[in-house]
């Protein structure tokens, strides 16, 4: 009973849709704010996804019935279920076991691939191209992302992110080792959301053709969300991971406490959009590769000194 | 003797059945009318020999029992001369596209309204819809629309109109040689379905590289010439403006000054200076425009927040002076209907100032963004001699070294009294446009204050009179684009006899083609809007061909442009993180009067 | 249920997202439509986007008269809108053909092919009026429930 409450309630989908709405009308309202523009209100994302649902539903003729409809709904369910692994504002997630740093890592690769999906079996010409070219550029940012985040974890000499969080709780101070780390995440998660082939701040005038194109009603509300709450979870996982401070605290002041964190880092991600204007990116997959992932083996380089030499 | 003298002279020695058939109208202005059969050695003399390297258009005319052509060419120096020929209706004209490859469209525009029988054209008509009935030739005086009136019905008069939605395939063009099929099946993608809807763009593609491109105009044909024809010349003001939104101005300034030639009106100084400085503010509004459109090709979206945002000041100006910010309606026939007061001087000078620092930062950004450079660098080629081959005008023209300029060529208004510099490039591809663009950005602030330093004083128009005596007159005018011309014919009555319009975008789709040669798909949108074309944008569908994989596709313009943005941004170009914060672009201005942006 | 049929209604008023769609006009209007997006008027203060296919958007902005080639693509793409879809037309030649009426190419305004909601006047209309005619027409919409 208390299982189902978790699960679709809280700290479930109900408060991720929620959270996750408002991290969309924060991350709009920074950035028209940042354009010198009023941007929407606050309720403009929920305005957005009820509209969405009382749509007609347009299919197209050509596409497999089957994938396109399920496509959003693994979405949602695998953005979702990585959350229930993630410590948030205790040291304990919901639910644990060794090693599942890694699903959750697996498990947030899977809305991706459910993009690919929806546009490939759009069966349309140009939303396949699109879809091949979110796969494409996943190449990119998967490997940095995963190497920052298994450094803490080699640290911490644990792949169960619930332990991870007990081992700096006892050490403190320790998640300071991994700042470095947490810059590559940071740049790496920016890339994981911002791939997206659907650009959730809506100040851009347009959908980028491809994956999304021959979405409308439900399910292109159902893609939306699956896209809020992705940023949310990434968020939580920073800063489970990166931050990891405070989680002994009493739960009012605890979950007070991963608000601000996770809004911290959904403002650093919008301002870091506007930020990179002046980081010329040479070749997006260049970067990462010439840039972000050796910083990324650096840390975990770091890490494993610390490990063996210095804190024994 | 002048200039225009010594080639009367010229012609009149080479051809003995032509003496004393030269006219001349005014300074920078023959005409000539020759028999058919001696057509061919007098163009090819005139072309040849006394270089008029330029054609401008071909006008056609109903004439009763014939069909009469005039071939407007025109000297580097702004020299026109008009040669006039006639044929009977149904009589075969041959094409002088070996001379003038760009003469083609106009010639296909002669068929499909006058029923001209011009042979040696490549297939695809201009600018009537496909489905247009044939032997239907609007512009021919005898015709009647109401053969028009097949019951075009909406779909709210309880016509079922089939719509198919959903997978179609239809016979493509068989126009790119694929060896081995004799038609190719198309898969149409979604949001068109398109049956009878001819593509704006066919692009044949090797691999990744375009072999050729091939453009169907027309979309916008809306019959305009014919409308002039059935309206009075004052009512012609206001309908001519609106063949353009951007430049209405310059349309409807050609057309006064056209009509005011032929009824001799002496326009009083004060007017000509209203008209030049309203004609650089369009220019300032439409370079303004440009830069934030081809920003948005590229993926640079803020780039067209910035020159927008300050485009509105112009727009301001411009809405107090005429009374709205488009379609200004300023200009009648003797003269224009609004004065510039003392107040309003110096407000438009405040903008000026303003308006000339944002400038020079987007030059700084011009000249200093690497990335920029690199997207736009390269992209568009095309040399001098294509220009004068194809005869490309305006900015797209002067990046090529080009120095060819109406207002110096063949100065009107109030041109001749203001001195400024034409401004040239030598790149030749679309970031010598952009520098082109942005140089002529000064220079119109600076003939703005100018113009209205020695805003002369006096009455701001002179009676026309209703009825306008017979005659003909050609006027040129150098809009944003390039140059535009208006042919007018008079019969002594209300209505124009006929009005021939060619705007500036259609000499310069002439070059696209050329310009895409060897390029790659990804450069399409940027090479388009480089020519800064007056077609709708939101509607051009593309059609790709694979010659390789025999692969077909159809995209609309938006798909392409963000295929565009990706493509680059793959290959490292990437200006969709630029802002305002720590960016090279100024942080919030003023608006037009001081007030600040919000 | 009521309830939720009101909030669906409230949500469809506050999130009217456009596609915008020219038919043949000179260009005006619809570079004043796009004006109407920048910071200084910044529609998307009522929640409205520019989409780029059919298939994501509520109300059909148009603007210019319906020419003859124009006529059928136009009818294609508002049956390709789901439900529920309003129309737009923006410009003294949307409304009713305007300086072009009697052309022979054009057929007239937008309600000569599809059925019109809201109409706006100007040659061109300007940003301002665009905003207003659209919350008009959210407005209305919100009473007529």
């Amino acid at each position: 009973m208390t299982a189902l409450f978790n699960i679709f309630i809280f700290p479930g989908f109900l408060f991720l849709s929620v959270i996750g709405l408002f991290a969309e009308y924060f991350d709009r309202k920074l950035y028209a704010r940042l354009q010198n523009r009023v941007g929407p209100p606050w309720f403009q994302p929920l305005a957005d996804f009820i509209k969405l649902l009382g749509k007609e539903d347009v299919v197209p003729e050509e596409a497999d019935r089957r994938m396109f409809d399920l496509a959003p709904v693994f979405a949602l369910t695998a953005a979702i279920t990585a959350f229930f692994y993630i410590p948030l504002w205790s040291i304990n997630a919901l639910y644990s076991f060794n090693a599942d740093l890694i699903v959750v890592l697996y498990l947030l690769t899977i809305p991706t691939l459910t993009f690919f999906l929806g546009g490939w079996y759009s069966r349309s010409l140009f939303s396949t191209i699109g879809a091949v070219r979110s796969i494409t550029q996943l190449f990119a940012y998967e490997i940095p992302l995963f190497i920052s985040l298994l450094a803490p974890a080699i640290l911490a000499n644990t792949w169960s992110l619930s332990e991870m969080a007990a081992f700096y709780t006892e050490h403190p101070f320790y998640w300071i080792f991994n700042l470095i780390g947490f810059g590559v995440a940071l740049i790496a998660l920016l890339g994981k959301l911002e791939r997206v082939p659907f650009d959730i701040p809506e100040a851009e005038t347009e959908i980028v053709a491809g994956s999304f194109t021959e979405y409308s009603g439900r399910l292109l509300a159902y893609f939306r969300m699956a896209i809020d709450i992705e940023t949310v979870v990434g968020a939580s996982l920073l800063a489970a991971v990166f931050l990891p401070f405070g989680l002994g605290l009493h739960p009012t002041l605890g979950f007070i406490l991963y608000l601000i964190k996770i809004f911290f880092i959904i403002g650093l991600l919008a301002l870091f959009r506007t930020v990179f204007a002046r980081l010329r990116i040479d070749q997006m997959i260049e970067f990462c590769w010439k840039y972000v992932a050796p910083i990324a083996f650096l840390q975990v380089l770091i890490n494993l000194i610390l490990k063996g030499f210095i804190l024994g | 003797m002048s200039e225009a003298e010594v080639v009367k002279q010229k012609i009149e020695q080479k051809f003995n059945f032509l003496k004393d058939a030269v006219k001349i109208q005014r300074e920078k202005r023959l005409w000539v009318e020759v028999n058919y059969e001696k057509f061919a050695e007098v163009f090819d003399f005139a072309v040849k020999q006394l270089d008029f390297s330029f054609l401008s258009t071909i006008s056609g005319l109903d004439e009763g029992a014939d069909l009469g052509y005039i071939y407007h060419l025109a000297q580097g120096s702004g020299m026109m001369l008009n040669i006039k020929t006639k044929l009977q209706k149904d009589s075969p004209i041959k094409t002088i596209s070996s001379y003038f490859p760009c003469a083609i469209i106009y010639e296909k525009e002669l068929i499909d309204l006058l029923g001209a029988k011009v042979s040696g054209l490549p297939e695809g008509r201009y600018p009537l819809p496909d489905d247009w009935p044939e032997g239907q030739y609007p512009l021919r005086k005898d015709w009647n629309q109401d053969v028009l009136k097949d019951g075009i019905k909406g779909i709210m008069e309880g016509e079922n109109i089939e719509i198919p939605i959903g997978p179609q395939q239809f016979k493509g063009p068989t126009s790119f040689s694929i060896s081995k099929r004799e038609d190719v099946t198309i898969p149409i993608g979604p949001q068109h379905p398109a049956l009878k809807e001819p593509e704006s763009f066919s692009v044949a593609l090797r691999g990744e590289k375009i072999t050729s491109v091939k453009l169907r105009l027309g979309y916008n044909h809306r019959g305009i010439e014919k409308g002039c024809e059935q309206r009075s010349y004052v009512q012609d003001v206001y309908l001519v403006e609106r063949i353009c939104g951007i430049c209405s101005h310059a349309h409807s300034t050609a057309f006064v000054q056209a009509v005011e030639e032929i009824a001799n009106l002496q326009v009083p100084k004060r007017a000509l200076y209203i008209r030049t400085l309203v004609a650089e503010l369009e220019r300032v509004h439409s370079h303004l425009l440009w830069l934030g459109v081809a920003g948005h090709e590229i993926g640079f979206d803020t780039l067209l927040m910035y020159s927008w945002r300050d485009r509105e000041s112009v727009m301001d100006i411009l809405a107090m002076l005429t009374g709205n910010r488009v379609n200004y309606g300023i200009n009648t026939i003797g003269g224009v209907r609004r004065d510039v007061t003392a107040e309003q001087i110096p407000q438009i000078l405040k903008v000026i100032d303003t308006l000339e620092e944002q400038t020079k930062y987007y030059i700084q950004l011009a000249f200093e963004e690497v990335t920029l450079i690199q997207r736009l660098s390269g992209v568009g080629k095309l040399s001098t001699e294509d220009v004068l081959r194809l005869g490309a005008v305006g900015p797209t023209a002067r990046a090529s070294s080009v120095p060819r300029d109406v207002r110096k060529d063949d100065p009107y208004a109030a041109y001749a009294d203001i001195s400024f510099n034409v401004v040239t490039d030598h790149h030749n591809d679309v970031y010598g446009r952009t520098i082109v663009r942005m140089g002529e950005l000064m220079e119109s602030y600076s003939m703005i204050r100018q113009a209205l330093k020695d805003l002369p004083d006096g009455p701001i128009a002179v009676r026309a009179p209703r009825k306008i005596p017979a005659g003909e007159a050609v006027s040129r005018y150098e809009a944003p684009r390039g140059e535009d011309m208006h042919y007018v014919k008079s019969n002594g009555g209300e209505n124009p006899e006929r009005v021939k319009v060619r705007a500036p975008t259609l000499a310069n789709t002439q070059a696209i083609s050329k310009m895409l040669e060897d390029r790659y798909l990804a450069d399409l949108p940027i090479v388009v809007a480089a020519i800064d074309p007056c077609f709708s944008c939101t509607d051009r569908l593309i059609s790709v061909v694979d010659l390789e994989s025999e692969k077909k596709g159809i995209m609309n313009w938006r798909d392409l442009r963000n295929y565009s943005v990706e493509w680059y941004k793959k290959r490292g170009v990437d200006f969709s993180r630029m802002s305002s914060r720590g960016g090279s672009l100024p942080a919030g201005r003023h608006g037009a009067f001081g007030g600040k942006m919000k | 249920m009521k309830i939720i049929s009101k909030i669906v209604h409230w949500a469809r008023l506050k999130s009217p997202w456009i596609l915008h769609f020219n038919t043949g006009a000179c260009n005006a209007c619809d570079i004043e439509i796009i004006a109407a997006l920048t910071p200084r008027f910044d529609i998307e203060r009522f929640g409205v986007q520019l989409k780029a296919t059919p298939r994501h958007a509520d109300i059909l902005v148009c603007s210019g008269p319906v020419t003859r080639q124009i006529r059928d693509r136009l009818i294609r793409i508002y049956e390709q809108m789901p439900e529920p879809k309003f129309v737009v037309a923006v410009g003294s030649c949307a409304t009713s053909g305007g300086v072009f009426q009697g052309l022979y190419n054009v057929l007239g305004g937008i309600d000569q092919a599809i059925p019109v909601n809201a109409y706006i006047p100007g040659c061109p209309a300007s940003p301002q009026a665009i905003i207003d005619g659209m919350v008009k027409l959210l407005k209305s919409l919100e009473e007529s429930e």
